[in-house]
């Protein structure tokens, strides 16, 4: 007589749900792996989610090439481009700051050290 | 002892600088945080009048930027009590107006052309790099500022988390979404504009 498996439903519904990410993941979700991909390694399932979603999808496997490429471009961004990027960053208005010095100034007043 | 003598105002310095020094940083600090101009500022403001108020506190140990960060953050904590956290994410997330790039399938709505340059012939043009910083400039604050710790100084996931004051999980939602609105913005205005 063969042992029965013991199986738990949690076991049962996670590779469920393994099963349904590898041969159903949308553009959204092999997006989202890809994405992840860059920041962690993934997990054996999303590794085969991406690669089966991919092989189908040319699109997906464009996006995933260009947000590589994406990676390794940013990386050598020059240093005038990050200047550009430094100067278009927000900034507090020049009313907004002499109004803040104006109320410290007055605070200091107030309670001199 | 030495330290101790010297006058507590000439540790701190003129508060009026501080606005000068610190003050635009303070405030994308903030944005990135509460996601709403006006509601930023005025944290920025808050924190600048506490730390007057706590000058004393104020030891020299850590740099006097690091001391304002800390006491604005205690703000925006204070702020995401009143509205609540939920509200708060709200507020951030509301400055992502670029809308959704996928169909409720979760299908592209616009399918991806591939990309003729290399990136060896993109990286020596200026142009390019012009055009990749307006692109980054146009991703909402929250978004920018995630991508740009991660890709521009490569900082880890768990610094970047710590740094912008979201769960990792969060982060990955919004790395997904700025490469993905990064990319679409250099097709647009880039790969397909030139060609």
């Amino acid at each position: 007589m063969v042992p029965r498996q013991h199986v738990s439903a949690g076991a049962t519904l996670v590779a469920l749900h393994d099963l349904r990410l590898i041969v159903h993941a949308s553009c959204e979700e092999a997006s989202r792996l890809a994405s992840e991909a860059l920041d962690r390694e993934l997990t054996w399932s999303e590794h085969w989610a991406l690669r089966l979603h991919t092989l189908l999808c040319g699109s997906c496997r464009r996006m995933m090439r260009q947000l590589s490429q994406l990676r390794a471009l940013v990386a050598k961004m020059p240093d005038s481009a990050q200047q550009k990027l430094r100067a278009e960053l927000p900034q507090l208005s020049t009313e907004r700051k002499q109004h803040m010095k104006q109320l410290l100034a007055d605070a200091a007043q107030a309670d001199p050290s | 002892m030495a330290l101790n003598s010297e006058p507590k105002a000439a540790r701190v310095g003129d508060p009026a600088r501080w606005v000068d020094r610190y003050g635009d940083a303070m405030l994308r600090f903030a944005l990135s945080r509460v996601g709403r101009q006006e509601v930023a500022e005025d944290m920025v403001q808050e924190a600048f009048l506490a730390a007057w108020r706590a000058r004393d506190s104020f030891d020299g140990r850590s740099s006097l930027g690091a001391w304002l960060v800390g006491i604005l953050r205690r703000k925006i904590a204070d702020h995401y009590r009143r509205v609540g956290r939920e509200q708060a994410l709200a507020d951030v997330e509301a400055d992502d107006q670029a809308g959704p790039l996928f169909n409720r399938r979760g299908l592209w709505l616009d399918a991806i052309a591939p990309w003729q340059d290399s990136p060896e012939q993109l990286a020596q043009n200026a142009e390019f790099w012009g055009v990749l910083a307006h692109c980054l400039t146009d991703l909402p604050v929250h978004l920018s500022e995630a991508f740009q710790l991660r890709e521009v100084h490569r900082a880890s996931m768990e610094d970047v988390a710590t740094r912008t004051g979201v769960t990792p999980k969060n982060l990955s939602v919004r790395l997904h979404r700025a490469r993905l609105l990064l990319r679409r913005c250099l097709d647009q205005k880039w790969f397909r504009g030139s060609t």
